[in-house]
């Protein structure tokens, strides 16, 4: 309790200062948007419960802010079970999706719809429903439209009942006209890999300023090294298996006599 | 006591595995089975992956095998001959099965796979213990119990010895002499469903070594216990390689606890009846057998599942 409430109270004098400085700094005045995050590294080991990161920064100008914060791309196959033969339940159809987000959450000033332009919300893959989720295609299925839709339905909603995509827009909280603030949620369920946090500056539909923060997440801890062994030395990993049970074993009958 | 199993990617009450890894023990301790047939079941109860199931159960049964092995080795009970012939031709029922068990992970399907083999393979033994057992506490019942089974190499031993296969050799400590193709037959045989279905297979190769090879009594339990360490060595790390399903934290807890309910088991086995524990085994087979089987028939609350594939 108290380590964390040192550890509050030392962020908001470094968040004090750094705001102060972004405040005083010509630079900063020069740029119609800056920010910066808090931290922007992440450890986790098998007790990481998610993490709000705090984003702070400073507007010279005028316009709406859209905050997007995007994992490591990745390619996800959506499995649909289906009922064979009239009882059994097994996976039937599925559809590859590439280089998809693994973990999306956003933040605004305003309500999306006050953006009123559409084109950009799409482009910059703005609100859930705007993600680019594009379907490999196939050589030996051909798939229908619909199928792939309703894939990448069942592909977002999934996202969003584990916590990694957040449909819920984020609030944006001044400090008077410039100074701003928000928090970035990190779900417990998220990967290792570069994540990056997005401040879009638009005035009047269009996009004025952005600026691009990366943050870096890692496995730590013994499970997390057993976990990279395994998969990107399985041999020695494998290897390393059958030792440790042949041991086991020989050390059993070396205890008990027998087993 | 949680602890977090690395390639499962779950987190697991200790116990919970310890005592798994435990009953496993005692039926090996009881009965002188390899309990692998019921751990892996047992642990996709509890929520772990079924490949991740099989594949683990694999690396645990190296540890009891190993230490069985030693223990008839010591006995001069293992004819290494013929365990060399059986484990040549389990590396190839290891690698037909590994490559099996691959393709339809990439087809998403070993899990259906795994539990469909299961449930027929369990539903097959535990209906077959079932009667017999019953039949005996019955005849046990109607008489003063006359003991059966007199001479081993059924009809179907002899039917097959009379096939003349080629390439005969001499297996001095079973005293045999028979073609090299038959162990290794049944090596690949067994091989396959070490890696399919994570058990060691030893209740198929040792009526196989008795009935179809004529081996004696005495050494077919050291032999079948020397290619099941080698088999389930390859197999493990086969499907560390091809599927990263090991969980090398889950296989020690259950060593662990099989090693201290192995003890348990035969303190128990000695003092109770044989065909009482045979029906006993033959109840929680046929239970774990329905569990297993009214989840390929039920709805699933959830019909899509997504899974991130690595390049």
């Amino acid at each position: 309790m108290v380590a964390n409430l040192i550890k509050d109270t030392l962020r908001y004098i470094v968040l004090g200062i750094f705001m102060c400085s972004i405040f005083f700094a010509n630079d900063a005045k020069s740029k119609p948007i800056v920010a910066d995050l808090a931290i922007r590294s992440v450890d986790i080991n098998h007790d990481f419960n998610g993490i709000n990161i705090l984003m702070f920064g400073a507007r010279n100008d005028t316009g709406k802010i859209v905050v997007l914060l995007r994992g490591p791309d990745r390619n996800y196959i959506v499995r649909k079970k289906e009922k064979i033969g009239g009882l059994l339940w097994m996976n039937k159809k599925s559809v590859e999706f590439e280089d998809v987000s693994s973990l999306y959450a956003i933040a605004s000033t305003n309500a999306l719809s006050e953006i009123q332009n559409d084109n950009l919300l799409k482009r910059l893959e703005m609100s859930i429903d705007n993600i680019e989720i594009n379907a490999i295609p196939e050589h030996h299925s051909i798939k229908s439209k619909k199928t792939i839709s309703e894939f990448r339905e069942a592909f977002k909603r999934l996202k969003i009942d584990s916590g990694l995509y957040d449909s819920e827009i984020q609030p944006i909280s001044f400090w008077g006209e410039t100074l701003f603030r928000t928090s970035l949620k990190f779900h417990k369920n998220l990967e290792d890999g570069l994540y990056t946090a997005e401040v879009y500056l638009i005035q009047d539909g269009v996009l004025s300023a952005m600026q691009s923060t990366p943050i870096k997440v890692s496995k730590i801890g013994f499970e997390a090294i057993i976990f990279d062994l395994a998969h990107k030395n399985s041999l020695l990993y494998g290897f390393l298996c059958v030792f440790m049970a042949i041991s086991a074993g020989w050390s059993a009958s070396k205890i008990f006599g027998r087993v | 006591m949680q602890i977090y199993l690395p390639i499962a990617e779950l987190p697991v009450n200790i116990f919970l595995i310890l005592g798994l890894g435990g009953m496993g023990g005692i039926l090996a301790g009881m009965f002188g089975i390899g309990g692998g047939f019921l751990i892996t079941p047992l642990l996709i109860f509890i929520g772990v992956p079924p490949s991740v199931a099989v594949a683990t159960s694999t690396n645990q049964i190296i540890a009891s095998s190993f230490s069985g092995f030693l223990a008839h080795l010591y006995r001069n009970n293992v004819d290494i001959k013929m365990g060399i012939f059986l484990m040549v031709g389990g590396v190839f029922g290891a690698d037909i099965g590994v490559r099996i068990f691959t393709f339809l992970e990439s087809l998403g399907q070993i899990d259906i796979a795994i539990s469909i083999i299961y449930v027929v393979f369990l539903g097959f033994i535990g209906t077959l213990m079932a009667v017999e057992s019953s039949r005996t506490i019955i005849k046990q019942k109607k008489s003063s119990g006359k003991s059966k089974n007199s001479g081993h190499t059924g009809k179907f031993g002899s039917w097959i010895k009379s096939i003349n296969l080629p390439m005969k050799a001499e297996f001095h400590k079973s005293e045999l002499e028979i073609s090299i193709f038959l162990p290794i037959i049944i090596g690949v045989l067994a091989g396959i469903m070490v890696s399919l279905m994570g058990i060691g297979g030893g209740f198929v190769m040792i009526p196989a070594m008795i009935y179809v090879l004529g081996m004696p009594t005495s050494v077919v339990v050291g032999t079948s216990l020397f290619q099941i360490v080698f088999i389930t060595s390859i197999v493990t790390v086969l499907h560390s390689v091809n599927t990263q399903s090991v969980d090398i934290v889950l296989a020690f807890l259950l060593i662990i606890g099989g090693v201290i309910g192995a003890q348990f088991g035969t303190v128990i086995g000695l003092k109770l009846p044989a065909e009482k524990l045979r029906g006993l085994l033959a109840i929680i087979v046929l239970a774990v057998c329905i569990k297993l089987g009214l989840g390929l028939f039920i709805e699933p609350d959830e019909l899509y599942t997504i899974k991130s594939v690595m390049y």
